[in-house]
């Protein structure tokens, strides 16, 4: 029942607030504090819920495992602090639809359904997408927005994620019906050989939806130019968090599938799957270590981490499950707190160049931190969570030391991307570093400029006049807490979420 | 098969290749609701009120965000390339939807805008509905005295007799397996292809109503949690098209983001 409410507290919440700003000039305002709100009492439900909460309506079963409580802690918090940090910097908000993403990302993890699923991932990933993406989205007189994502940007993204859905749909229908895997009393006898190699491409063809759904190259074109378009902070909800849902939804039906066949994976499937994870793993790490602008290296990261989450389809068990749902979730929380940093960082020094923040660390400690904790998260210690699912899943697809080289590779090429950020930053400041106003720059301001005492309501003026002069240092505070908060959720992994 | 769903069938199909096919878009969005509304109900037996209420629902909000398109064309204000009714050039040949001034030419694209006419739609569509009705006579889900036959002989083939071809036609699944492929052949290519317009959107739904038509066709019974989320997928593609086509485009929609600081 818990888990119904926090559905509907996003799902509503997410809807209202989207509406809102048709309802009047102060309704907007209005309907983005609701949004935060909303994502607030998500956060705190996630905590109450209990683990097996089940809710039946309309033929569908809704129960809350680890992993649904995992998502909702930490994608409600990621929206909670990106909403703050939108709301504080007056730049186009995404609390609303990544509400609208998260509803239907929770009621697909916790459906038994996987049409349901499936659907639902389509529906809240074309919202993740494309609201943020429209012009005027947000806006304001106190709000300018600036320019929104082209439609040639937009369109083929929104392609992806509803393509790869509505795909999927005919995956699971086909499952169910008569000649398909999972009907019992199946027509066709299992030991066919043409219904065993009906069962492999099946999985081969949800593996291929996973892998754009994910961005995972080849198929990675349409979110390697919508990072580029829109603000960092929709990249979490749009190719993090739902791709994690939708990834996790995917290969429980796949081992599903090929256990109530009776049936394994071909060997050339297999190998197929592995190329495809492995390159996209070596070509997104290599594109994400060579780009210049913090945005393509978030998104090339991404794509590089989907490569690993493709190699659980090559051996899909149900050992692998719980794997690549610790592995999804952990990177989603760190691409969020790296998505935060990029946007402090933009206000801050006002660049997005990797080659114009030499000494962006050493201006400001508190960035530094926080890309600290990101290194430590990304690259993951033996025995975390993090650490664990990657080598759980590269081993399960190439046992032996081929498994073990991937390993080591995708920690590397963490390692790699986050190190050339803070050797950077521990240069010299100069140029737009060195230019950067000091407001902009996390410290603490205990006496105002300009402020004076005395009055009627002075209490509230120098309140207030504390709060516009430590915005920088407030700003460093929301990004170390989403970073501190990916760290959290990559080291504990489902632990976390009481499973 | 029963007269009602022979009639689905038929209204479905003509609908879908009116969408397509006709230069007005008022026409097109008739033939739209036409298709969308009849294949709700190309199922034997019919299913629950609740199944058909959420269908129809869906189906129907679909067609009136479209309307949002061939609303915003007609204003003076709206810069949108598709024209709300194909223009002709002093020759009297059609420009087709985008109406730009060579004949048949996308002028921001740089390349054809697609406009075949009835007589093209309608033979590709004649070719889906063969195709699909043929894929769905070989699958075995089409009857269920043919699943059981096969099984009680311990048959693992998925063939049928010539004397059941009728019958394996006729049926709801199998009608809706060829309507899916009819739909999908017609719309396929716009919905890829071509400017983001009603055209383009029109399309979409009618490649989103092929898929969920092949769901029906192979699992036959749904439940209403999965009847909802595809009307929802419906009003989702229709809501996501109308918003990419009614938007305005940016002065300087270049390459380079605008930093927000």
């Amino acid at each position: 029942m818990t888990l119904a409410i926090s559905i509907v507290v996003a799902a509503l919440g997410g809807l209202v607030a989207l509406a809102a700003p048709a309802m009047g000039p102060g309704a907007g305002r209005a309907g983005r504090i609701l949004a935060l709100v909303a994502a607030l009492a998500c956060a705190a439900l996630a905590v109450v819920t209990p683990v097996g909460d089940l809710l039946s309506v309309g033929g569908l079963r809704l129960s809350a495992t680890p992993a649904v409580r995992l998502a909702e802690l930490g994608w409600s918090g990621a929206l909670v602090g990106l909403g703050l940090i939108a709301a504080a910097l007056r730049i186009r908000p995404v609390t609303a639809p990544g509400l609208v993403a998260l509803a239907a990302g929770l009621a697909a993890l916790a459906a038994d359904l996987p049409a349901v699923a499936f659907g639902g991932l389509a529906v809240g990933g074309a919202a993740a997408v494309l609201v943020p993406s429209m012009p005027r989205y947000g806006e304001s007189r106190r709000r300018p927005t600036g320019a929104a994502a082209p439609a040639g940007v937009v369109a083929p993204a929104t392609l992806a994620v509803l393509g790869s859905g509505l795909l999927a749909l005919v995956l699971v229908a086909w499952a169910r019906s008569p000649v398909g895997a999972a009907a019992s009393g199946a027509v066709v006898a299992i030991q066919d050989v043409a219904f065993q190699s009906a069962v492999g491409l099946a999985v081969l063809a949800m593996a291929a939806l996973v892998a754009v759904r994910l961005a995972a190259i080849p198929a990675h074109l349409w979110a390697a130019r919508l990072v580029g378009a829109v603000s960092p902070i929709a990249i979490p909800s749009a190719l993090a968090w739902g791709s994690a849902a939708f990834s996790i939804v995917a290969i429980t039906w796949s081992e599903a599938t090929l256990g109530s066949a009776g049936a394994a994976i071909d060997p050339l499937d297999h190998w197929l799957v592995i190329l495809v994870g492995v390159g996209g793993l070596a070509l997104g790490a290599l594109a994400s270590i060579l780009h210049d602008d913090l945005e393509h290296v978030l998104g090339y990261w991404l794509i590089g981490a989907a490569g690993v989450t493709l190699l659980a389809f090559a051996a899909p068990t149900a050992a692998v499950v719980p794997w690549v749902a610790d592995w999804t979730f952990g990177i989603a929380a760190i691409a969020t707190g790296f998505a935060a940093w990029i946007v402090v960082v933009r206000w801050s020094f006002g660049t997005h160049r990797v080659g114009s923040l030499p000494g962006w660390a050493r201006r400001s400690p508190g960035l530094a931190i926080g890309l600290v904790v990101l290194l430590v998260g990304s690259v993951a210690l033996p025995g975390t969570s993090l650490w664990s699912s990657r080598a759980s899943i590269a081993a399960a697809a190439l046992p032996g030391a081929p498994g073990t080289i991937v390993t080591a590779g995708a920690a590397l090429a963490s390692l790699v991307v986050f190190g050339r950020l803070l050797l950077v930053g521990l240069a010299r400041p100069a140029g737009d570093v060195a230019a950067a106003p000091p407001e902009r720059i996390g410290r603490l301001v205990l006496a105002p400029r300009g402020w004076t005492g005395g009055g009627t309501g002075w209490l509230v003026r120098r309140g207030k006049a504390m709060v516009v002069a430590n915005l920088a240092l407030g700003l460093d505070l929301v990004v170390v807490g989403l970073c501190v908060l990916g760290l959290l959720i990559s080291a504990l992994g489902m632990a976390s979420a009481g499973a | 098969m029963t007269v009602l769903l022979l009639a689905a069938a038929l209204v479905t199909a003509t609908g879908a290749v009116a969408t397509l096919a006709a230069s007005d878009s008022r026409l097109g969005l008739v033939g739209l609701t036409a298709s969308l509304v009849a294949a709700a109900f190309v199922a034997a037996p019919l299913p629950d009120p609740t199944v058909l209420a959420v269908r129809l629902t869906g189906a129907l909000l679909a067609v009136a965000i479209l309307r949002a398109i061939d609303g915003y064309a007609t204003s003076a204000a709206g810069p949108i390339d598709d024209s709300r009714v194909a223009r002709r050039d002093p020759a009297g040949r059609l420009r087709g939807w985008s109406g730009s001034a060579d004949a048949g030419v996308d002028s921001r694209r740089g390349g054809l805008e697609p406009h075949l006419g009835w007589l093209p739609v309608a033979a590709i569509a004649a070719a889906g509905l063969a195709a699909g009705l043929s894929i769905g006579a070989r699958l075995d889900v089409v009857t269920a005295s043919s699943a059981a036959a096969a099984g009680a002989s311990g048959s693992s083939t998925v063939g049928i007799g010539p004397g059941d071809l009728a019958t394996e036609l006729g049926s709801a699944a199998g009608l809706s397996i060829g309507l899916a492929a009819l739909l999908i052949a017609i719309a396929a290519g716009p919905a890829l292809v071509g400017s983001i317009g009603l055209r383009r959107a029109m399309a979409c739904l009618l490649v989103v109503e092929g898929i969920d038509l092949i769901r029906l066709g192979l699992t036959t019974t749904a439940t209403v949690a999965e009847e909802v989320v595809a009307a929802l997928m419906l009003v989702t593609v229709a809501a996501a098209a109308t918003a990419l086509a009614v938007r305005r485009p940016a002065p300087d929609e270049a390459d380079e983001p605008v930093v927000e600081t």
